[in-house]
């Protein structure tokens, strides 16, 4: 842990945060420095922890169960989304409510994107962004509360004219054939070139990589693998 | 509140658990909102602040670190941080952050990063119990009632540079306390 960076005048400084002595401007100005700067970050960190047991002089004080209500509401409202196949790129409710390995999901999608699952367009259908920080990849999770039928699409995070999702079929032998891109916006349906068809079913392996915009340059994966599974049939 | 329980449900809380965050909620709420209320002096405000701090608390339960760091007190944090944005943005202080800094020259050892700090609480009364009981009490309202400099000097009828350097030493031999 290094301390090098900071002074007594900063220990002092972090302890004035702590207690609540400045002023907004300069709380303000003291979390920027948090951000960058872990060592400060640290000494924060270290009197919050030391000065916590003036934390029993609070007392215990119930509020009203209507406030109980509006966080529920705030957070897990239902956000019926009229058009979920357009637009999600630019809105997408935080209705996150499901975390799985990023694998598990995009081999479940996957199969989605192979097999015939098809999603019809009810009256209510919802949409969940699924990410986790500092990853490439989000899920993006559709759920169909007439057929009760949920669609877990994985989606290139941040800008999409940056980065591509490619599928590839990885054989036992040779290297990996392109399946396609992933679309964003079709709602994870990819059809599959017919002279490929065959070799997707029982077992077979399939990956999805980072890509470039519009799909490896080269023919070959090029990016990292963001995940991968073996199909098995539903 | 047992410390490992709100720490799983906090994890919990990180995956999107929301029976999980029910039940966080149940558990902490009732502390959470005596700090805003001690605060903020104001139920209405003191629940509308609880509002905001349980969406902040769904939005940042991944960033808990498990290990060293204190659920409880990660919980009071987020709490007294926004409750304090609050008083500071309705009742605004001015504050030169390089004001009077008569103490810089006072040598202070580095806080260990690690060491013993689940003690520390302990270790905090004992080092307090040294201070002059006036400053000690001055750091204490500080902290419990989210007190600015210029309201701590207005209560406690001293002027606003002699309110600093009591807390700011006091500070100091706090954390050389800490290190023994």
């Amino acid at each position: 842990m290094s301390q090098d960076a900071t002074t007594p005048k900063d220990d002092i400084l972090a302890g004035e945060y702590v207690l609540g002595l400045l002023s907004l401007d300069a709380r303000r100005a003291l979390e920027r420095r948090m951000a960058e700067d872990r060592s400060f970050a640290e000494l924060v960190r270290h009197w919050e922890i030391d000065l916590s047991t003036f934390n029993d002089a609070y007392d215990e004080v119930s509020p009203s169960d209507a406030v109980l209500g509006r966080i529920k509401d705030r957070l897990f409202g239902e956000q019926q989304v009229a058009k979920v196949r357009t637009g999600l790129w630019n809105s997408v409710p935080f209705w996150r409510w499901l975390s799985f390995g990023t694998s598990v999901v995009a081999a479940s999608a996957l199969i989605y994107a192979s097999g015939s699952a098809f999603l019809r367009v009810h009256d209510r259908e919802y949409v969940a962004e699924l990410s986790a920080p500092a990853n490439a990849v989000n899920m993006l999770a559709t759920y169909d509360s007439g057929s009760g039928r949920m669609r877990i699409m994985p989606v290139a995070a941040g800008p999409r004219e940056e980065k591509s999702l490619e599928l590839w079929l990885v054989p036992g032998e040779g290297d990996p054939l392109s399946l396609g891109i992933l679309p964003a916006d079709t709602g994870g349906d990819l059809v599959i070139p017919a002279d490929l068809r065959d070799r997707i079913g029982e077992g077979a392996t399939l990956a999805v990589t980072l890509e470039p915009f519009g799909g490896s340059p080269t023919g070959r994966a090029t990016g990292p693998i963001v995940a991968s599974g073996t199909a098995r049939s539903l | 509140m047992q410390s490992n329980d709100i720490e799983g449900l906090i994890n919990r809380v990180a995956i999107g658990d929301r029976a999980a965050f029910l039940s966080l909620y149940k558990i902490t709420s009732p502390k959470l909102m005596g700090i805003c209320l001690r605060i903020l002096n104001n139920r209405g405000d003191a629940e509308d602040a609880v509002q905001e701090v349980y969406v902040k608390i769904w939005q940042r339960a991944q960033t808990f670190a498990a290990g060293p760091s204190n659920p409880t007190a990660w919980l009071a944090t987020i709490a007294r941080n926004h409750a304090i944005d609050l008083i500071r943005a309705r009742k605004p202080v001015s504050e030169d952050l390089e004001a009077a800094y008569d103490l810089a020259d006072e040598t202070m050892p580095s806080p260990e990063a690690q060491a013993g700090i689940n003690d520390e609480g302990r270790r905090i009364d004992k080092c307090m119990a040294e201070l002059d009981p006036i400053h000690a009490g001055a750091v204490r309202r500080a902290y419990v009632e989210g007190l600015s400099y210029l309201e701590l000097s207005e209560q406690m009828k001293v002027p606003l540079n002699t309110v600093r350097t009591w807390l700011r030493r006091s500070l100091l031999k706090l954390r050389e306390c800490m290190q023994r």
